[in-house]
């Protein structure tokens, strides 16, 4: 199944590819079909179709000169490039390009730790670097700093966080992007440029200043298209010295709000860590009557189970970083504070811990409550538990539609635009006669950015066909309901390749100037359009004719 | 007294192959005086009675079992990460699906690839459905004794016996299920190795 990238001939193509032996060496340019295996998107709706989005080939550089070379070459022949760190954003698109016939610029083998320093909380890493290993290199020195890791950790800092993935510790650290300080890229012309404070030879402050002087471009390789990042820089959490959970439950339906509110407070004050939200009534999901008040959000009716069942309509999981005495007082002002907002809330206390937790205090919860944490990487561990849930793959493809198929979309960071979105969301699925996998009356949102709320929609449009058919038409429903979402206001934060265009098309404010904006930089900084076109919907001049070309 | 294992290992080399690993460390060659694949571990979920079985008979055989409840972060962090960044090495397993998705993953990234692999339904109705792809010989020696009892020793023993280099099949067949075997979600059996283990597939 070789292929070649669009417009370029196959004698093209075998002096790019000569060329590309001679920079990195030949044992490190990979071209065969079994060779480009781990280079396929196994997630990918339109796997084994003609128009799947893989490489026309890899290359494995292993340090900046190799990746300018690498660029020097793209340009030459006008090959598109696609660069990946460690190619684990599974359902996120994990390591296919935008366009099909790319050539893939693994940045695996760039995997230094250049500095981790933890009197003055930073780390300064290459691409390669996975989570994994930047805790093992912290653990290994006795550093007393935290990663903020995603779940799983097997990704990479430097490609997590350029696609805007989070984590969940304090609310600064959890933005992962933003918790970010510094970073040095090789731009579409083969040049180096560093950001921020690198910008200054010599700079002492790199990692601790991220705003340098001037027009700051560092967001353009956020989810952009402007260069190869080669290093960058992360605040890192100080290793705090306790961790202390506690469970707040209120009755009725409507205390969502002003627990909301607290929440709010408390985290936008930095007293609390990331909360975790859940619905009290996922005990009667198989009670007929239940569902049926749920899908019409009888509240009344939802009130009155919830009392009879004894059960609390909503919980918030919070917890807290710090000493013992201050966690447990962050604890009673959060509980006070709560009591003033609704009278009638309920408190639990989780746990208490001396942190580091052991390995058995991090996999077994004690918690006198149902506990949703998953407890790792509240203590910025990373681990690669989460792949309980079954697991695409060749040989079982059929696990597809139990996996992170749908879309995450932000909502207003309140209980009134939770109740909001709830009833959108539901009206979407009625509309494209699409029902949801349970009733949206119960959905709570996460809270991985510090100040907004982000929540799922569109899962189960699968329903089971796998099918190439069934598949496309899966991507066509989830087409739709970005499209429905964007109509009352609802945006998702990221996307896989094949639906980046469609993510693209609802920030449409202005006849879409932001994407033209965006666009009018790229072909002045990429006239060729080398570096990763089409990503988050900013494709150059040389391939836009290639925009909505996966619908 | 030298075991199977030892045997197999004593005839490894290092050298570069044609598929190196985007890590540090290149590929890692046998020696063509092996015949059959050297297992380092056998990985197995200690939730199912039959992986442990298996696990405990290849143990037997030399290999020594890395046991895992479901989730591999302890068994990638504290062995395999280590021992594939010095040399990565052929490891077999029974599993379920998510537990054989992340290794094969983190194997990709060493030039390493599942070489075998089978799946072993739920039983029901007093039968298990089984499909395996893999090396023809180990394939055949299973399928031929899928009457016979013990399952879980023969398949230790196919696995621990797995040719190097031998063309892939693909068959499916059924088995009586075991009394013993009683596993609530599909498992599966495999081989994970450089990709040069492996002939090519048609």
């Amino acid at each position: 199944m070789a292929i070649l990238p669009p417009g370029v001939s196959q004698q093209q193509f075998d002096a790019a590819v000569r060329q590309f032996k001679e920079a990195v060496g030949p044992e490190w340019v990979f071209t065969s079909e079994e060779e480009l295996h781990p280079y396929r998107d196994h997630f990918s709706y339109i796997k084994d179709q003609p128009n799947e989005l893989i490489p026309s080939a890899a290359v494995g550089p292993n340090s900046v000169e190799q990746v300018q070379a690498v660029v020097r070459t793209a340009n030459q022949y006008k090959i598109p490039l696609y660069a990946i760190s460690t190619g684990k954003n599974f359902a996120y698109g994990g390591p296919s390009p935008n366009v099909r016939g790319s050539v893939t610029v693994d940045l695996k083998r760039m995997n230094r730790v250049l500095e981790v320093n933890d009197k003055r909380f930073y780390a300064l890493v290459e691409p390669g670097v996975s989570y994994i290993d930047l805790y093992r290199y912290i653990q290994d020195h006795g550093l007393k700093v935290w990663v903020d890791t995603p779940d799983p950790g097997w990704g990479s800092p430097i490609g997590n966080s350029l696609d805007h993935g989070i984590g969940y510790t304090m609310g600064f650290y959890r933005d992962h992007f933003g918790a970010h300080c510094g970073m040095e890229v090789v731009l579409p012309n083969g040049e180096i440029m560093r950001t921020g404070m690198g910008a200054l030879p010599e700079s002492k402050s790199w990692q601790e200043y991220k705003h340098g002087f001037g027009p700051d471009p560092a967001g353009l390789f956020g989810q952009g298209n402007f260069g190869i990042v080669t290093k960058m820089g992360f605040r890192l959490m100080p290793q705090p010295e306790h961790w202390r959970t506690g469970a707040v439950m209120v009755p009725k339906r409507q205390d969502l709000i002003p627990l909301v509110d607290t929440v709010n407070y408390l985290t936008d004050l930095a007293i609390i860590g990331e909360p975790w939200y859940g619905n009290g009534l996922t005990p009667l999901m198989g009670n007929t009557e239940f569902r049926d008040a749920a899908n019409a959000f009888n509240e009344t009716a939802l009130d009155a189970q919830a009392a009879a069942a004894k059960l609390h309509s909503w919980q918030v999981e919070l917890q807290f970083y710090g000493s013992e005495r201050t966690t447990q007082s962050n604890w009673e002002y959060a509980k006070e504070l709560m009591a003033r907002a609704i009278p009638s809330a309920r408190f639990m206390d989780g746990e208490s811990f001396k942190v580091p937790l052991t390995r058995e205090q991090i996999s077994k919860s004690t918690t006198p409550y149902r506990s949703n944490m998953r407890r790792n990487i509240t203590q910025g561990v990373p681990g690669l538990g989460i792949w309980w849930m079954p697991s695409r793959s060749e040989q079982n493809p059929n696990a597809w539609d139990e996996t992170h198929i749908g879309l995450f979309s932000l909502i207003g960071r309140s209980g009134d635009a939770i109740f909001q979105a709830q009833r959108d969301f539901a009206a979407v699925s009625k509309r494209l006669e699409m029902p949801s996998l349970f009733p949206n009356a119960i959905q709570t949102p996460v809270n991985w950015y510090q100040f907004a709320f982000i929540m799922g929609n569109g899962f189960g449009l699968g329903r089971g066909d796998t099918s190439p058919e069934g598949k496309k038409q899966a991507a066509a429903n989830l087409r739709r309901v970005l499209a429905e979402n964007a109509k009352v206001g609802y945006g998702d934060y990221r996307a896989p390749p094949m639906l980046q265009d469609d993510v693209a098309e609802q920030y449409s404010f202005n006849n879409h100037v932001l994407r033209r904006f965006n666009e009018t930089l790229k072909d002045a900084i990429d006239p060729n359009g080398i570096i990763m076109p089409g990503r988050a919907g900013v494709w150059p001049a040389a391939y836009r004719s290639l925009r909505g070309s996966l619908r | 007294m030298t075991n199977r294992r030892q045997f197999i290992r004593s005839g490894v080399a290092l050298s570069v192959v044609s598929s190196p690993a985007l890590s540090a460390f290149p590929g890692v060659a046998f020696a063509t005086a092996a015949t059959t694949l050297g297992l380092e571990h056998c990985v197995f979920d200690n939730r199912f009675a039959f992986a442990v079985a298996v696990a405990q008979h290849a143990a037997r055989a030399g290999v020594r079992p890395a046991e895992t409840s479901g989730d591999l972060t302890a068994l990638w962090y504290d062995r395999l990460d280590l021992e594939w960044t010095r040399t990565p090495t052929a490891l077999g397993g029974v599993t379920t699906q998510p537990g054989l998705f992340v290794l094969e993953t983190l194997a990709a990234d060493y030039g390493m690839r599942v070489i075998y692999r089978g799946r072993h339904g739920v039983p029901e109705d007093g039968v298990i459905a089984h499909s395996l792809t893999g090396p023809a010989a180990l394939v055949a020696q299973l399928r031929a004794g899928s009457r016979a009892p013990d399952c879980a020793r023969r398949l230790a023993d196919a696995m621990t016996q797995c040719p190097i280099g031998a063309a892939a099949v693909q068959r499916e067949f059924t088995t009586p299920a075991e009394p013993a075997v009683t596993h609530s979600e599909p498992l599966f059996s495999w081989i994970i190795a450089p990709r040069f283990a492996a002939a090519r597939t048609a």
